[in-house]
């Protein structure tokens, strides 16, 4: 390939992937289960 | 930022592979080997980096997909193998050429659909690119980087923003 004569040199850093910040986790406030009295076993 | 520009390949062995030397191009990056043609001590240059004004390295495109020597290259390589043009970026070093460029990592971006449909599965598959028509090729290449006798003035969508 005969591409001509040289004219001038770049540099051209490779280009990073597009990078996102991952979501944070989505918060969950517990869930509070009433406590249940033990039911007597006879 | 990159450089878009276009060349030939041959289609090997279910493979694109450069006409003039045997390198089998990857899908992804590419990344060239330094020659050995030009030594350091006859180069002004104290470290000779490749590719560089006086080697003829790197992997080497045109700017006009329409250029006689790259149409009249597909015409000679298709008598010998299935040849296909395509589109590819070039990244890291690059020297600009009155025609084309030479860079040192380059990558395939799209090729020119043949008219063999089981071909262009096959290249669209493994190397992950657009298959186009010819008349499409030009817009894909401005797509994905710079036509190196562009380059002082950035992409299309830079001029467009004025932030070339």
């Amino acid at each position: 390939m005969n591409i001509g004569e040289p004219v001038r040199t770049v540099e051209l850093p490779e280009e990073e992937p597009m990078r996102f910040p991952e979501p944070e986790p989505e918060k969950v406030e517990p869930v509070k289960v009433p406590e249940q009295e033990p039911v007597p076993v006879r | 930022m990159r450089v878009a520009g276009f060349r030939i390949f041959s289609f090997r062995d279910g493979r694109l592979h450069s006409v003039v030397h045997d390198h089998l191009w990857e899908r992804g990056v590419n990344q060239s080997k330094p020659c050995s043609t030009v030594s350091p001590i006859f180069s002004d240059d104290p470290v000779l980096v490749h590719p560089s004004h006086l080697c003829r390295c790197g992997f080497h495109a045109f700017y006009d997909e329409d250029h006689p020597e790259l149409i009249a290259s597909h015409t000679v390589w298709t008598s010998i193998y299935v040849s296909v043009t395509a589109v590819i970026v070039g990244t890291d070093r690059v020297v600009l050429h009155q025609r084309g460029w030479r860079a040192r990592k380059a990558e395939i971006v799209g090729v020119v659909a043949t008219t063999d449909r089981l071909i262009d599965n096959v290249i669209r598959n493994h190397y992950d690119v657009a298959m186009v028509r010819p008349e499409g090729v030009r817009s894909l290449a401005e797509k994905y980087g710079i036509l190196g006798q562009n380059f002082d003035e950035g992409s299309p969508f830079e001029r467009h923003w004025g932030i070339a």
